[in-house]
């Protein structure tokens, strides 16, 4: 009986282990060789596509628009330099596509040099976020960039940029 | 630090109405007509600041046009009690008042567009303004003659305007060819800014439809922000014999948001 009652509670005990939740792990890259120095370079634009996160919410018809063709996406291009081994500036290029940012040229930040999440393109008071999308594109030397337009902290819209590294 | 740290966390909640004579702070910034809203509104400086007890004089458009008084409004020399305003704070001119779009109208959530508002003294010797409008999100889609994509944005986005001539109610228009798209921009005194003709248009199926970005459109002056545009779409027809003549739709207007 109490060899029962022992293994009862070691059993007990052992389920309640079992179901403790793990600690949650800092985020680490699935490409262990990313380096905030693969954003660098100059990348063309292959899409654009933006969404209407109000309409996806409420299950509206007409949730996304592809700019690719109406913006001619594929005269855009991001020059991004490094400075040494930080972020440097960048420089977009609307060809004759039509003019999607305000700036064309400043410095670019990232929020993490060693696992970049989000990053800035700045010109005095005007910023520009993009969050990173995936490490692993870069290994197929293409980049996705979305950039969300919040209205209070509601989020209205996103733009979803592909680039492919030229 | 502390106290500072929770302002800046909520500070993006708030949609300010800073361009208004009054400052009015709508919570939250977007809400349908179920949703339980907080009109706040800043007294300094208006005919109702000295008033120790404001109202609100409250009233709403419904899609189908026209629109009704709220229904704590009473009469406008005597306001009914529950149009009071409640002070934000022990002092100070702050004012709020909360409710929700289908009470206060008695209308469903359909029907409800925007409304708008003043602040009175009780016997309306004294009143604020007309603070107006503000939309309703709609809980439902409803296919109109015309429709922007997305529906919130702001004077840097890409807005597709579309076109469908079969929602009109008008002959010549259900006959027209659309060929371009022409935007006026406003500022932020709703004085216009230029118009801008020949934007050009392509065909979603049955849809015409034009992008544009308001704040590429001009080069606008330093200081002068975009506040909404009005387009219309242009194009040919046929007359009765037969000749090409021009059509040109009504205009909507689009409100350019705040959007960060």
């Amino acid at each position: 009986m109490k060899t029962s009652i022992i293994a009862l509670v070691a059993l007990c005990t052992l389920v309640l282990w079992s179901c403790r939740p793990e600690a949650i792990k800092d985020y680490e890259p699935t490409t262990a060789s990313f380096k905030v120095a693969d954003l660098a370079g100059t990348w063309k634009c292959s899409s654009i596509v933006q969404s209407d996160e109000d309409a996806v919410t409420k299950g509206f018809p007409y949730k996304t628009v592809d700019l690719t063709s109406v913006v001619n996406a594929s005269q855009i291009k991001f020059t991004i330099n490094m400075n040494g081994t930080s972020p440097g500036t960048f420089a977009i290029d609307h060809g004759t596509g039509l003019k999607l940012f305000k700036s064309t040229a400043g410095n670019w930040l990232v929020n993490d040099p060693s696992k970049p999440g989000q990053m800035w393109f700045v010109n005095g008071t005007d910023t520009v976020k993009f969050a990173i999308q995936g490490y692993n594109n870069f290994l197929n030397r293409k980049m996705v960039l979305k950039r969300t337009r919040t209205f209070g902290v509601k989020t209205v819209s996103t733009y979803t940029y592909s680039f492919d590294k030229q | 630090m502390k106290i500072l740290k929770y302002l800046f966390l909520l500070a993006p909640v708030f949609f300010i109405s800073s361009a208004r004579a009054q400052v009015v702070t709508i919570i939250p910034a977007t809400f349908t007509a179920e949703d339980e809203v907080t009109v706040r509104i800043d007294l300094t400086g208006t005919p109702v600041a000295a008033s120790p007890q404001p109202y609100i004089w409250i009233w709403c458009e419904t899609n189908s046009g026209g629109g009704n008084d709220g229904v704590t409004n009473g009469t406008w020399g005597n306001s009914s009690e529950s149009a009071k305003m409640t002070r934000v704070g022990a002092t100070g001119n702050v004012w709020e008042i909360k409710f929700i779009g289908t009470t206060m109208f008695n209308r469903t959530p359909g029907e409800l567009k925007q409304f708008g508002f003043l602040i009175k003294c009780k016997d309306g010797s004294c009143q604020t303004t007309d603070q107006k409008w503000f939309k309703f999100d709609p809980l439902i889609f409803i296919e109109g003659e015309f429709r922007n994509f997305p529906a919130k944005v702001a004077q840097n986005d890409v807005i597709t305007v579309y076109h469908n001539k079969s929602l009109s109610g008008d002959v010549n228009i259900q006959r027209m060819t659309q060929t371009s798209v022409s935007v006026t921009l406003f500022d932020q005194s709703n004085a216009p800014i230029q118009t801008v003709n020949g934007i050009a248009v392509r065909m979603e199926g049955a849809l015409a439809a034009g992008s544009f970005v308001p704040e590429n459109l001009v080069a606008l002056p330093p200081g002068v922000t975009i506040k909404r545009v009005e387009y219309k779409f242009k194009g040919t027809g046929l007359n009765t014999s037969g000749a090409s003549v021009p059509v040109e739709t009504g205009v909507t207007s689009i409100d350019m948001l705040p959007l960060q």
